[in-house]
């Protein structure tokens, strides 16, 4: 835990070239940046990198660093827009992107569907969704980050982002029916009773 | 946006973050409309629920210790892994001139390789990291040799089967050698198969341009293509695949999406190292669809079997499927 005291001793060190500091920094901010890079990318091996990256950098500008808000803060932007840079490099390198699609629900065995198929049926589907739509989604899933700044680091209206959110659940909803139903089957509940 | 969408996306933000009283207020108007009004809430609650974006566990020490192996070797790189546009022509100039050096010397003269060996170790998901951050996957078991300062290349040995995501360095590229067939690249994922029992060498490309050597002959491979060098015929043939299906080994999941049978038995042999042989010809163009979380032969050959109404017999030879007729 890094208390705002210390984060200007922190950063003042790191400045100096210490790499104790790096260490200290590198061993508070880890598991959350992690947890960004995971909830936008949903790959271990390229949120590591992604993550990696970050602090590479952090380090080789360490000497001219301007960090103005909070260092959290600042740590959660540039990781979010690694990823997105990730994304975009992604796009340019595979020619052929992987077509998933949704298996035919009147073939699959009604055994086949535990919990654990229907996140990977839903990993699918968000694949499925439009590009900016499924990045906005995905966003929306980063613990701590609210409307407002997933349109701010995306350049967008607040408005739109609820917009792609609604219409990316609509999307999701829809594909998905047959194997919601399941999951509800026999629950005819209201969940927000009281 | 359609009057529904907005209520689909206040009950996403009732679950992430709560609503406002006034949003509150008509979230609830709504609900109380009709059943079909909440039964959406319940999937949209569903939906929540199953996306879940929890990482897996990390060990930051480890982390770190792979954190700083990369700063180092960021550190002492002969040229940096991102090259902008002066130090390109720098660096082409450089490699002109150790060309010509090379050409006019001509001796016995090269630089002491370092070779290093890893070898799978069967363990799953289990990925290794060479100096140059590019990634290996192992389909044990398999062996490779490293060398990363060869000269102006990065260099390695590959016994069976492996996956690979090199990591882009226009400087240096990564050249593969598995049996007699070499690999090289710039930036990109492919898969290379060279085990014994196999018929020949193969390279499959997930991402990223490939170019394969073997003999006298030479192929340029894109995403979603495939050489297999085939020695003892002298000939280095190149197909399509799908891109999903490269390093399927990867995956422990199986997914046939309206897939001729005659390709299902094929990607089945594949994947579990044995022949599945299809006996009835007639059979070879039926479309089948299913999808196997945990891929697994004997499951797999009880749906075809339910689907089809093959009989399976298996033998020393491996599995065949005898009979059966497409469902209409």
């Amino acid at each position: 835990m890094i208390y705002p005291s210390d984060e200007k001793q922190l950063l003042d060190r790191l400045r100096l070239g210490e790499e104790a500091a790096l260490d200290a920094l590198f061993e508070s901010y880890y598991g959350y940046l992690f947890k960004i890079a995971y909830s936008i990318l949903r790959d271990a091996e390229p949120a590591k990198d992604c993550v990696q990256e970050v602090f590479l950098r952090f380090w080789q500008k360490r000497e001219t660093l301007e960090v103005t808000a909070t260092l959290k803060g600042y740590l959660q932007r540039a990781m979010v827009n690694e990823c997105l840079g990730y994304l975009r490099r992604q796009k340019t390198f595979s020619a052929v992107e992987e077509q998933r699609a949704l298996p035919d629900p009147s073939f699959s065995p009604l055994q086949q569907l535990e919990a654990e198929s229907l996140e990977r049926l839903l990993k699918t589907a968000i694949e499925l969704l439009p590009e900016q739509r499924r990045l906005i989604f995905r966003l929306s899933r980063v613990e701590g980050m609210s409307y407002r700044e997933i349109a701010e680091q995306l350049q967008l209206s607040p408005k739109t982002v609820e917009n792609q959110i609604g219409k990316a659940l609509r999307q999701l909803r829809e594909e998905l029916s047959p194997w919601l139903g399941v999951f509800l089957a026999g629950a005819v509940q209201f969940p927000f009773s009281g | 946006m359609s009057t529904e969408e907005i209520y689909y996306h206040l009950i996403y933000k009732k679950l992430r973050e709560g609503l406002d009283p006034e949003e509150s207020r008509l979230l609830e108007t709504w609900l109380n409309e009709s059943e079909e009004h909440a039964r959406i809430a319940a999937e949209i609650e569903v939906i929540f629920r199953a996306d879940t974006p929890e990482p897996p566990a990390v060990d930051v020490p480890a982390e770190l210790k792979a954190f700083k192996q990369r700063l180092r070797a960021s550190e002492n790189a002969p040229a940096p892994a991102r090259l902008r546009i002066q130090t390109w022509w720098a660096a082409a100039a450089v490699l002109v001139a150790v060309l010509a050096a090379v050409v006019v010397f001509r001796t016995s003269f090269s630089p002491a390789e370092e070779w290093v060996t890893v070898a799978s170790s069967g363990q799953p998901h289990e990925v290794s990291i060479l100096p140059d951050s590019s990634r290996v996957w192992f389909n044990h078991p398999a062996e490779l040799a490293y060398c990363m300062n060869a000269g102006g290349e990065r260099k390695v040995r590959l016994k069976g089967e492996a996956f690979f995501e090199v990591k882009k360095d226009a400087a240096r590229p990564f050249a593969v050698t598995a049996a007699d067939c070499r690999v090289l690249v710039l930036g990109t994922s492919f898969n290379v198969r060279a085990r014994a029992g196999d018929p020949g060498v193969e390279v499959s490309v997930r991402t990223g341009q490939v170019r394969v050597t073997a003999g006298k002959q030479q192929a340029e491979l894109a995403p979603g293509q495939q050489a297999l060098w085939v020695k003892t015929a002298g000939r280095l043939t190149v197909s399509t695949l799908d891109v999903a299906e490269v390093a399927e080994w990867r995956s422990p999941d199986l997914t046939f999406q309206n897939q001729p049978l005659g390709e299902v038995v094929r990607r089945l042999s594949r994947r579990f190292g044995q022949p599945v042989v299809l006996e009835n010809a007639g059979l070879e163009k039926c479309p089948y669809t299913a999808y196997f979380p945990k891929a697994e032969l004997p499951v797999i050959l009880a749906n075809l079997q339910a689907v089809f109404n093959v009989s399976t017999e298996k033998d020393t030879q491996g599995v065949r499927l005898r009979g059966g007729r497409c469902p209409q």
